[in-house]
């Protein structure tokens, strides 16, 4: 009798996992359906850009004046990194082309202003806009200030940074027609708890990131905001599109922060910085 | 859950349509240019170079343009090794390609005739 309890006990147990199971796996099957539609909405209203504050509203000179060709002058470079222009100009050719704009040869233009003894954007500053349509034949120039281009370390964490400031003006009228900035840091910390692991982990981690897929992140951030031009497929139909860099979230490893953020920003700058 | 297929499958397709396709086709040009900057030797020189090349002659099975100003750089390249009439038919192409180009091609053309 003792036995037949125990086996009808034991039977109602696996009875009652298996009525368990199915409950679980029916609340799986709808969690994962809730899951994947709400997925879907978010995804959906990432690729949404009509919201906010529009480029025609942000930039309307750039639908009055047209512009087809860009020249990227030499960047002014405020940080510490001797070779962050140089090393960032390599970047700037394919998005803006990308963006729908003849560019000029940026290596090329370099060279002329080398020559002439310019190598640093802030030695622009006396030449008249007119000019570089003389030389270059440039509807509207570029101007690029880094403002980020470093590695910091602190009590077990690191950061590199990259961040700039971009001004497109019209050689034509003198009129600015597009600016934009943004900064883009990569937290190169180790996740561990142990305090030693974390520190050579981000020794590691900080010395060997590279700042080309950063420079590329905040470029594409960036170009992502300016009307597009003739080459372009949307040259012309692009007014609703919104004008402002999406907020940048705190993917697995990658900590990034927009220049909004200032508290992160200051936070940077206020470590020691090795470059 | 057919709805959580056709969610999972819109998903899909939308997120591939939000990934970044080029217009044109540039191969591993940021690449080579940057490490160009960063090495400034002849190896990287030639690498570069090789890569601009590449570029122009792969283009066309990709489908998809040479990007502006790669065959001007390639001219300008050539041009320093004193290829003086292959930097010419670059950057006649540059200008065919690309009328905004046509002002400074045409001023380099001068210089490199007067050569």
């Amino acid at each position: 009798m003792a036995n037949k309890i125990t086996i009808n006990n034991v039977k109602s147990s696996i009875c009652h996992q298996a009525i368990n199971q199915t409950v679980y796996l029916q609340m799986a099957k709808k969690f994962i359906s809730a899951a994947s539609i709400i997925a879907c909405l978010l995804v959906l209203q990432a690729c949404q850009t009509t919201s906010g504050y529009s480029k025609l509203q942000a930039y309307p000179n750039m639908y009055q004046e047209k512009i087809k060709s860009i020249l990227v002058l030499p960047a002014r470079n405020t940080t510490t990194a001797a070779d962050a222009a140089q090393l960032y100009s390599a970047t700037l050719a394919l998005p803006l082309a990308e963006a729908g704009y003849y560019v000029l040869s940026v290596p090329y233009v370099e060279s002329v202003f080398a020559n002439e003894g310019i190598i640093d954007g802030a030695q622009l500053s006396a030449i008249p806009l007119y000019k570089y349509q003389q030389l270059f034949g440039a509807d509207a120039v570029l101007f690029v200030d880094i403002s980020h281009w470093n590695t910091s370390y602190y009590i077990a964490g690191g950061n590199v940074a990259v961040g700039a400031k971009f001004q497109l003006v019209s050689t034509n009228s003198g009129e600015t027609l597009w600016q934009q900035n943004d900064v883009v840091v990569e937290n190169t910390s180790g996740d561990s708890d142990s305090f030693l692991f974390n520190l050579i982990i981000t020794a590691i981690n900080t010395s060997t990131t590279d700042y080309l897929p950063l420079a590329n992140k905040v470029n594409s951030r960036v170009f992502n905001t300016i009307p597009k031009g003739s080459y372009h497929p949307l040259y012309g139909q692009d007014q609703e599109q919104s004008a402002l860099i999406p907020a940048q979230t705190n993917e697995h490893e990658h900590n990034s922060t927009s220049s909004g953020s200032e508290k992160r920003a200051s936070k940077v700058t206020s470590h020691i910085e090795i470059n | 859950m057919k709805l959580a297929y056709l969610c999972l499958l819109v998903c899909v397709t939308t997120l591939t349509g939000c990934a970044a396709k080029t217009m044109y086709y540039w191969g591993n040009y940021q690449n080579t240019l940057y490490d160009y900057r960063k090495n400034d030797d002849s190896h990287a020189f030639n690498r570069h170079k090789t890569e601009l090349e590449g570029i122009i002659n792969n283009a066309p099975s990709k489908n998809k343009p040479v990007p502006p100003g790669v065959r001007f750089e390639l001219a300008i390249m050539e041009q320093s090794l004193g290829n003086k009439s292959r930097a010419i038919e670059l950057l006649t192409l540059e200008k065919q390609y690309f009328p905004e180009a046509q002002y400074y091609v045409d001023k380099i053309l001068l210089t490199i005739e007067v050569e």
